[in-house]
């Protein structure tokens, strides 16, 4: 298979209207892109994404990021994709690093390929990314990135493992993937600060202060 | 000089617990699965709440000094594991919803497109 079926997962909560623009330039160069609601109160217009040709879901109620990937990953394991790439609403991630980031999980046979970006940190977010995986083991170093690709194999577990009520995204995954004995690595790719929005994790510093503990807490109870 | 007695205060109060309890399981707001439960827990109030000096003899057979602290820590450890249970069914039930919730999504997503599908080719 050359060409695996690729699913773009992009979740959204209140990104209405910098969703769009980004949404539309997937839409030229990806056939298939699902964009997962999370509740938001300024619901995304329907039509106009049927028209465009763009999948859309919409969940009931606020979720959490997470739960909104994972809705994702049921979707598409009922419609039989190989990859599902999860990519941002908010501009931070650039749609011409998506083939980059699969050719790195295709070419390494990853089941968790992160796309990362080593000069977005802040050093205060360079630091926490050392003690985070100091302190967990895991090898990838931007683990807060939300630019993946998984596998059938990695969303598959993860879309049946109803379990995996994760707050964060990142390296509670990584985690969960390790025990599931998932292959993972990292891919370089270019980011972007983010063009609207406020980050959806991090919209305040007590914000990151629960990030930061809930995490250390899931690292050492999870323990190898 | 007190004006009604400590044993009647404390069974009144335990007489008002039981019988909320009572009510709760008739109306059926508390539902049955849970109803022995806490029929068990209003017979236990009442009992010490009609024979408070109950208390006493036990902590003395205990070795406890204080009689009232024993309630309090008895107390304390039966909250505590009930606080525990709740958040436990609490974060079963949040992952129960979640499930539904993604579930909705998925099948009003399906249906779409299966009426789109018929529409196409009638």
């Amino acid at each position: 298979m050359d060409d695996p079926k690729t699913l773009i997962v992009v979740p959204v909560f209140n990104e209405w209207p910098h969703a769009m623009g980004i949404l539309e330039e997937l839409r030229d160069r990806f056939p298939h892109i699902l964009v997962v609601e999370d509740g938001s109160s300024r619901r995304l217009d329907r039509k106009e994404l049927k028209n465009k040709g763009i999948h859309y879901l919409c969940l009931p109620f606020n979720l959490g990021s997470w739960a909104a990937i994972q809705t994702g990953f049921k979707y598409a394991l009922i419609k039989g994709y190989d990859y599902v790439v999860t990519f941002d609403g908010d501009g931070q991630h650039l749609c011409e690093e998506i083939p980059a980031l699969l050719q790195g999980a295709c070419q390494e046979n990853l089941d968790i390929a992160v796309g990362s970006c080593a000069e977005r940190a802040s050093r205060l977010r360079k630091a926490c990314w050392v003690v985070l995986r100091r302190l967990s083991g895991v090898t990838i170093e931007d683990v807060t990135s939300g630019f993946r690709a998984y596998s059938v194999r990695a969303f598959k577990k993860f879309a049946e493992f109803s379990e995996a009520n994760i707050e964060y995204q990142d390296i509670g995954v990584l985690l969960l993937a390790r025990r599931f004995r998932l292959r993972m690595g990292e891919v370089p790719v270019r980011m972007q600060s983010r063009r609207g929005g406020e980050s959806k994790v991090f919209p305040n510093l007590s914000s990151v202060a629960r990030y930061f503990l809930i995490t250390i807490v899931s690292i050492l109870v999870k323990w190898r | 000089m007190a004006i009604v007695s400590y044993q009647t205060s404390s069974f009144v109060i335990a007489f008002v617990f039981f019988i909320l309890i009572l009510r709760l399981i008739r109306k059926g707001r508390l539902h049955e699965k849970y109803s022995l439960g806490w029929f068990l827990i209003g017979l236990g109030i009442l009992f010490f709440g009609a024979l408070p000096r109950i208390i006493d003899r036990v902590a003395a057979y205990l070795g406890v000094h204080y009689p009232p602290i024993l309630l309090v820590y008895v107390g304390m450890g039966l909250l505590f594991v009930q606080q525990l249970h709740l958040f436990i069914c609490m974060s079963k039930n949040e992952t129960r919803i979640k499930e539904l919730a993604q579930e909705v999504a998925i099948l009003t997503k399906l249906l779409e497109e299966k009426n789109e599908e018929e529409k196409e080719s009638p």
